[in-house]
């Protein structure tokens, strides 16, 4: 059942009007009250370095550190997070605001301690880089040593036609340069000049590491044709062949096609938000043959609406279900599967018409692929016409969902009007906020604030 | 300036304000390091601050001293001149410089303006200000070709735009009124980022007909093959009238009239 949803803006920012989008979450599995969360997020005083949020008593209540190195008008760039589970250490994946004019710079960050104030160092510099997603773990090793394992999707725009990429550690904690991180290509298909921005990566703690990326097979003007491809490691990417463990029995090729011919107009709109790329990967920690896969597409053609599907495989990813969840409209999915093996399943979709449609936000859990008909949970709605955008993405290019035991965690971004009527299961805003006017109110606690995007933080547990 | 705050110190300080020492030791904020330079005052006075915390008079802000240095006593008042650590229910700032009150008078003399990014007023110290001409004299002096010019047309030139991240480049020609920098000739040809992605949302988009300042910087790759000159930086538009305040007063008359 659904425990809170928060508002990660502090009180002491109640003046800010930033549109805080493309929301990320951490939680450190030895200690769930310890959660970082990252958004498009200036520094308020801006200073040099970019905020993160963070959150010591399990995500009641958010502050922000100024941490992150690089801070422009939206403070970082593109910024994922990730936790060891054993070590504590906080994994950070950006594209820098330190970047030259006309390119990206993607770094790659730790800090021992998450909630510390000193600027993060940098791991990992490299030029013309797309979206990094973090994921971590830590692995028991000789001498009873865990070892991190920390891995960073990210599309590699340098390395064009063949860009998915998953630049990983089995180290992270080593005070070696670079941590041990080394970048790998993980298409090896034929595409239409590069793959799509998201790589998702599962892990289990048997050493199965899976990833899924789109293959951009055509481009004719900005419709894009793609697959869906999962690749698989059997040991922690550890091997002379990082990632070859699934086949595609069609050419033998390595990754297998869960989904091909799908269609995308690459930057279409709705909502105000930006379309093309959407993903979502979980592998069933009680299960490391079962894996969950989500994408978004327009099924039949450019005039479909952006439709979001959820696929299982029960064999490693071998062999695919057929849609067993699919949501019209529906834009960052985030999957999750906690100890249970069940399913976690966010997704925000576009509803009603005209100047009704609302971006609303749901959260389910399956526990059994749907076979049993589930009612989402709503998070939040709000009319998509308010506020209005000043950068793309407008809610974000994703949102994160994460498991820790039975309990599942996440962030999203959506419009903070604030009208209890949006969010029908509760809401705790730490910014001032004039509840009876739908008002949000300055630190003066009267000068009014204009509407604007802010994170949102959930916890569920069963 | 008062004794011991250069523009060093302006420079490196986000946050400046009046504040009377409440208690030394303690924080507002949770789960940051509290020693004896860890102070709690109340800020009596905003004097320079981002749209965000201009309305923070009255609240309570945890400092951390600069190491070794005096802590002063509960009730004393004091300038602080601060940097951003952390913000929760309250604000964690560090110290950069610090001035007794009666003795930043030169300094505070104030203003208000709209910072870019931001929707409403905040108070600036006059010494901010003159910084943030310097700096847009300096950046105006990094231009490869400066020109004051109404836009008489636009043109996308490159294909879709297939990268979250793309400039999606257009190109502008300006009809010049008045050439400060670079190559005289009736227009100038310009590209710029037309894309609102979050990269490139707070450059400049040239609308037909708009007349400007253009500050111009030699285009490179991609753009390079299109026009000798690139739009890149939220500054690189300013209003024609604002040549002067760039240090370039000689031709400012001549300019405004042509604009």
């Amino acid at each position: 059942m659904l425990q809170r949803v928060v508002n990660l803006i502090p009180s002491s920012l109640s003046g800010e009007a930033n549109q805080d989008s493309e929301p990320n979450l951490a939680v450190n599995p030895a200690n769930t009250d310890q959660m970082v969360a990252t958004a498009f997020t200036p520094d308020p005083l801006q200073g040099p370095n970019a905020p993160i949020y963070v959150s010591s008593d399990g995500g009641q209540t958010w502050a922000l550190r100024t941490v992150v190195p690089g801070n422009g008008p939206v403070g970082t760039g593109d910024i994922s997070v990730g936790f060891s589970t054993g070590s504590g250490i906080l994994y950070v994946g950006i594209l820098s605001a330190n970047a030259p004019a006309n390119q990206t710079r993607l770094q790659i960050l730790r800090n021992t301690s998450y909630l510390s104030t000193t600027t993060m160092p940098v791991l990992v510099d490299r030029l013309d880089v797309d979206q990094p997603w973090v994921v971590a773990t830590s692995v028991p090793g000789q001498a009873g040593q865990a070892a991190d394992h920390v891995y960073v999707g990210n599309n590699d725009l340098g390395k064009q036609p063949k860009t998915a990429t998953i630049d990983f550690s089995l180290n992270g904690a080593a005070a070696t340069a670079a941590a041990g991180f080394a970048s790998h290509r993980i298409e090896t298909g034929n595409t239409a000049g590069q793959d799509g921005p998201p790589i998702r990566i599962g892990l289990h703690p048997s050493g199965k590491v899976y990833a899924v990326h789109h293959r951009w097979t055509h481009a004719s003007g900005n419709t894009i044709t793609f697959e869906v491809v999962v690749t698989r490691d059997d040991n922690w990417g550890s091997g002379a062949k990082p990632f070859s463990a699934l086949t595609d029995p069609s050419d033998g090729s390595v990754g297998m096609r869960a989904a091909t011919n799908l269609t995308a107009v690459w930057n279409g709109s709705m909502g105000h938000e930006r379309l093309g790329a959407d993903s979502a990967i979980a592998v069933d920690p009680t299960n490391h043959d079962v894996v969950w896969i989500a994408w978004g597409d327009q099924p039949g053609g450019p005039a479909a609406p952006w439709t979001i599907h959820v696929r299982r495989s029960t064999d490693g990813g071998q062999t695919w279900s057929g849609d067993l969840r699919k949501v019209s409209k529906g834009k960052n999915p985030c999957l999750a599967v906690n100890a249970a093996g069940h399913l976690g399943f966010l997704c925000q979709a576009l509803t009603g018409t005209g100047a009704a449609q609302r971006w609303q936000t749901t959260f389910e859990v399956t526990t059994d692929g749907w076979t049993t008909p589930v009612t989402p949970t709503v998070l939040h709605t709000a009319l998509a016409s308010n506020p209005a955008p000043t950068f793309l993405p407008y809610l974000g290019d994703y949102a994160r969902v994460i498991a820790v035991d039975t309990a599942f965690y996440g962030v999203f971004s959506g419009n903070n009007h604030p009208d209890k009527a949006n969010f029908p299961n509760g809401i705790t805003y730490q910014r001032n906020v004039d509840w009876n006017a739908h008002q949000l109110l300055d630190l003066d606690g009267t000068t009014a604030v204009p509407d604007s995007i802010d994170p949102f933080f959930f916890a569920w547990t069963e | 300036m008062a004794d011991g705050i250069t523009p060093d110190t302006m420079r490196q300080s986000q946050f400046v304000f009046e504040a009377t020492v409440r208690s030394p030791g303690h924080s507002t904020v949770t789960d940051i390091p509290v020693d004896d330079h860890t102070v709690v005052f109340k800020i009596d006075q905003v004097l320079h601050s981002p749209a965000a915390l201009a309305r923070s008079a009255g609240m309570d802000v945890t400092v951390q001293l600069a190491p070794g240095s005096a802590v002063p006593a509960v009730g004393e008042q004091v300038t602080l001149f601060t940097r951003p650590v952390a913000y929760s229910d309250g604000i964690a700032v560090a110290e950069v410089g610090r001035a007794a009150p009666q003795a930043t008078g030169a300094l505070a003399t104030m203003t208000t303006g709209p910072a870019p990014g931001h929707r409403r007023p905040h108070p600036t110290l006059e010494l901010a200000h003159q910084q943030e001409q310097e700096r847009l004299r300096a950046h105006a002096a990094d231009a490869d070709a400066i020109v004051i010019g109404r836009v008489v047309s636009l043109e996308k030139v490159t294909g879709p735009a297939l990268r979250e991240h793309d400039p999606d480049w257009w190109l502008a020609t300006v009809a010049v009124d008045h050439t400060e920098k670079g190559p005289a000739g009736d227009t100038v040809r310009f590209v710029f980022p037309n894309s609102h992605d979050v990269h490139w949302a707070r450059v400049p988009k040239p609308a037909p007909g708009a007349t400007g300042l253009w500050l111009l910087h030699t285009a490179t790759g991609r753009a390079a093959e299109v026009a000798p000159y690139a739009l890149l930086d939220p500054d690189d538009m300013q209003r024609p009238d604002q040549l002067g305040d760039l240090g370039m007063g000689e031709a400012r008359g001549n300019a405004t009239a042509g604009s």
